[in-house]
């Protein structure tokens, strides 16, 4: 029995005109123990599919099961407790809480299930001891280096020790040594038995996958196993191209050229100064959205 | 779980402080509402007590016979303008009557001298009150001599007794025993002096430290007409006896004035009852105006916790994808307007507590703070939290996990 099974699960966001596919039938079936990388230009439902996947959204058809437990209907509060019992969120922002000190911040998901307070300390400790955060315990997370700060997510995310651990881009905000870091630390928790699904953009950390999931629309376009330690085929071929020049990309170069074309539909003189400046003006805001866009 | 809730209120105060001058603003707030409040009822409290321990002093079994026009409705603003003698219906002859029936020990006439000049050589006393009566009234008033003795002669001639107030206002002194003053022109001199009255503030009585008394006959003779009584002061033989008496008073003087009942009989107890009602009526006023300032401490909590809960979607967003659920966070910030509630209750009541010292050390005031005044206060705070929070707290607990981890 797979631990997630999803068949022709949709998500549909707003009414009539506005309405959005962000997940179209997708269906999916992940065994305990992979390393699933998702990847796929912005918009491509990759978040969306993580956020149906870890509970905190619902889809708008279609069936979802952890372990064979049908999930798709769970209550607000069912949900909140399978997500504090079987799943860890590792984000790209690391999303620990300023105020508190890494130990609490650790022990956070234990208060939630009502341990004593003595049981959560010693836990989050022995936690963060396990990952070699033992000299930062009583740091608060501002005090931290970017990979000090991810590792303490990372923990806390494994402090109930949960089936699945849902990464969204955990090296998104890292440099090339910290991503490094982290990326074994997954690598090792994915050795120990726990089922790891991460988003990434970047086709190098597909080395660490044992099988890439390819999405484009709101769909799987394509879905591969891998060989640990070599980048997976098509991304591969991604790397050439994807993060300089989307289709997207073209479309919007195009619209941005037929704005400045004389004689185009466009009602803009170019020979007037200040429409030339707002030419400009919305130019290279159509380059700054098309860099934010490779980036992110 | 009760471990849990006790980490709730370290976590709550500990999220508090981190915005510190805020949460000092709106615990303010919620200070000022709960000690006004609990000031006010306790100076209204305590001038009921005041007042009801000058009537015990003088004694419940007191009968007060008055001219109507001095009925208890308008007995306040009768004694303000200090006009009583217009249309007295009281007299020497109703006295006697009173004297005479069966079950009196004591009566005694109160008869305000309109206007007196008190002098000493040439100067002239202010603020004193000039009444004449009979031997009776030491008995009555339950209160006895301090210094010299009560009238001699049968109740007529030229000596007085003061009280504590008149003795220092006339002589600079308290003791003045055999020494000269004029009233009206007529020379009088200091036989006897009261101990110190009780006095209460508000009290509808006469304050007796500030009056002179003199014979009830001479008051005839500085007037120049019979004595205008305001009222007949009796005492029954037996406190038990009280009720009779009234009836006997009220049937045989109406007899004498010819079937008209144009007098009102009052017992102690009565006037007790028409001062607090009045007390009571002012301290809820008053009291309702602050309530009003704790009721807008209350929004202030309210204002603070939706600010908070605003800023801190992120960190909803993070502790509901680690498995908090709706209840959870609902109950964290409640919490924190409890804190914050409660910590302005529980401050408020120590400032009212310091007001309260201060009052009985500045004024005659003496208010009163009884201990279910204090658990009511820090009873009312924890309501005012729980009111207050519920709405921030709600919207913090229905907010959707995904919008709050996109705020970060």
């Amino acid at each position: 029995m797979a631990l997630i099974e999803i068949t022709d699960i949709s998500k549909v966001y707003g009414f009539g005109g506005a309405t959005t596919v962000a997940l179209d039938e997708v269906s999916l079936s992940i065994e305990q123990n992979e390393f699933v990388a998702i990847m796929g230009p912005s918009g491509s439902g990759k978040s969306t599919l993580m956020n149906v996947i870890g509970l905190l959204d619902r889809p708008s058809h279609g069936s979802y099961k952890i372990s064979g437990r049908n999930v798709e209907k769970l209550s607000q509060n069912q949900r909140a407790k399978m997500r504090r019992d079987k799943i860890g969120f590792i984000f790209q922002s690391f999303s620990l809480l300023p105020r508190l000190t890494v130990l609490e911040n650790v022990a956070l998901p234990l208060a939630y299930r009502g341990l004593s307070t003595n049981r959560r300390i010693k836990a989050a400790s022995s936690m963060i001891n396990r990952l070699g955060l033992a000299d930062r315990e009583y740091y608060l997370p501002r005090h931290l280096s970017g990979g000090q700060t991810q590792t303490a997510a990372i923990a806390r995310a494994l402090i109930n020790t949960p089936s699945i651990i849902i990464a969204d881009e955990p090296t998104g905000n890292l440099d090339s040594n910290d991503s490094r870091l982290i990326m074994e630390l997954l690598s090792d928790i994915h050795k120990d038995g726990t089922t790891i699904l991460m988003v990434t953009h970047n086709p190098e950390l597909t080395r660490y996958a044992t099988r890439v999931v390819y999405m484009r629309d709101g769909m799987v376009i394509h879905d591969e196993l891998t060989a640990p330690g070599l980048v997976a085929p098509t991304a591969r071929k991604a790397m050439s191209y994807l993060p300089f020049r989307t289709e997207e990309d073209d479309f919007a170069g195009v619209s941005a050229l037929m704005k400045v074309i004389p004689g185009g539909d466009s009602p803009v003189d170019i020979k007037s100064g200040r429409n030339r400046k707002i030419n400009k003006k919305s130019k290279s805001r159509t380059n700054k959205s098309r860099r934010r866009k490779a980036k992110s | 779980m009760k471990s849990f809730s006790r980490g709730d209120i370290g976590a709550a105060v500990r999220s508090l402080r981190s915005s510190r001058s805020r949460s000092i603003l709106t615990i303010f707030g919620i200070v000022i509402g709960i000690s006004a409040t609990i000031t006010i009822v306790s100076i209204g409290d305590g001038i009921k007590n005041q007042i009801a321990d000058n009537i015990n002093n003088v004694g419940r079994d007191l009968i007060i016979v008055r001219p109507d026009l001095l009925q208890p409705t308008n007995a306040v603003s009768a004694i303000v303008s200090e006009s009583y003698s217009a249309d007295n219906s009281l007299t020497t002859n109703d006295l006697q009557l009173i004297e005479s029936l069966s079950n009196v020990q004591y009566a005694a006439p109160l008869s305000l001298l309109n206007a007196p000049s008190v002098k000493v050589g040439n100067q002239t006393v202010s603020g004193i009150q000039v009444v004449g009566t009979t031997n009776d009234i030491v008995p009555i008033l339950n209160q006895s001599l301090q210094y010299g003795n009560s009238f001699g002669g049968n109740g007529v001639g030229n000596d007085a007794m003061l009280g504590q107030g008149a003795s220092v206002k006339i002589f600079g002194t308290q003791v003045s025993l055999g020494r000269n003053f004029n009233i009206d022109g007529q020379s009088f001199f200091t036989r006897g002096e009261f101990g110190s009255f009780y006095s209460a503030p508000l009290s509808i009585d006469l304050d007796f430290n500030n009056v002179i008394f003199i014979p009830y006959s001479s008051v005839a003779s500085l007037q120049g007409s019979t004595a205008s009584t305001y009222e007949i002061l009796v005492k029954p033989t037996n406190p038990s006896a009280i009720n009779a008496v009234v009836t006997e008073i009220e049937s045989s003087l109406t007899e004498a004035h010819g079937g008209v009942q144009n007098f009102s009989v009052l017992q102690q107890k009565n006037s007790l009852t028409a001062s607090d009602s009045i007390v009571s009526l002012l301290t809820n006023l008053i009291a309702a105006a602050a309530g009003i300032a704790l009721f807008v401490g209350g929004i202030g909590i309210m204002n603070m916790m939706l600010v908070t809960v605003s800023e801190r979607t992120g960190e909803i967003g993070v502790r509901k994808a680690v498995g908090a659920t709706n209840r959870q966070i609902l109950r964290q910030f409640l919490m924190e307007a409890i804190v914050l509630s409660v910590s302005g209750g529980i401050i408020g009541v120590v400032v009212a507590l310091l007001i309260n010292v201060g009052l009985r050390i500045s004024t005659s005031l003496e208010p009163t703070i009884p201990w279910s005044t204090i658990v009511l206060a820090t009873g009312l705070s924890l309501v005012i939290g729980i009111v207050f929070g519920l709405i921030p707290a709600a919207k913090a607990a229905r907010k959707d996990p995904i919008d709050a981890l996109r705020h970060q």
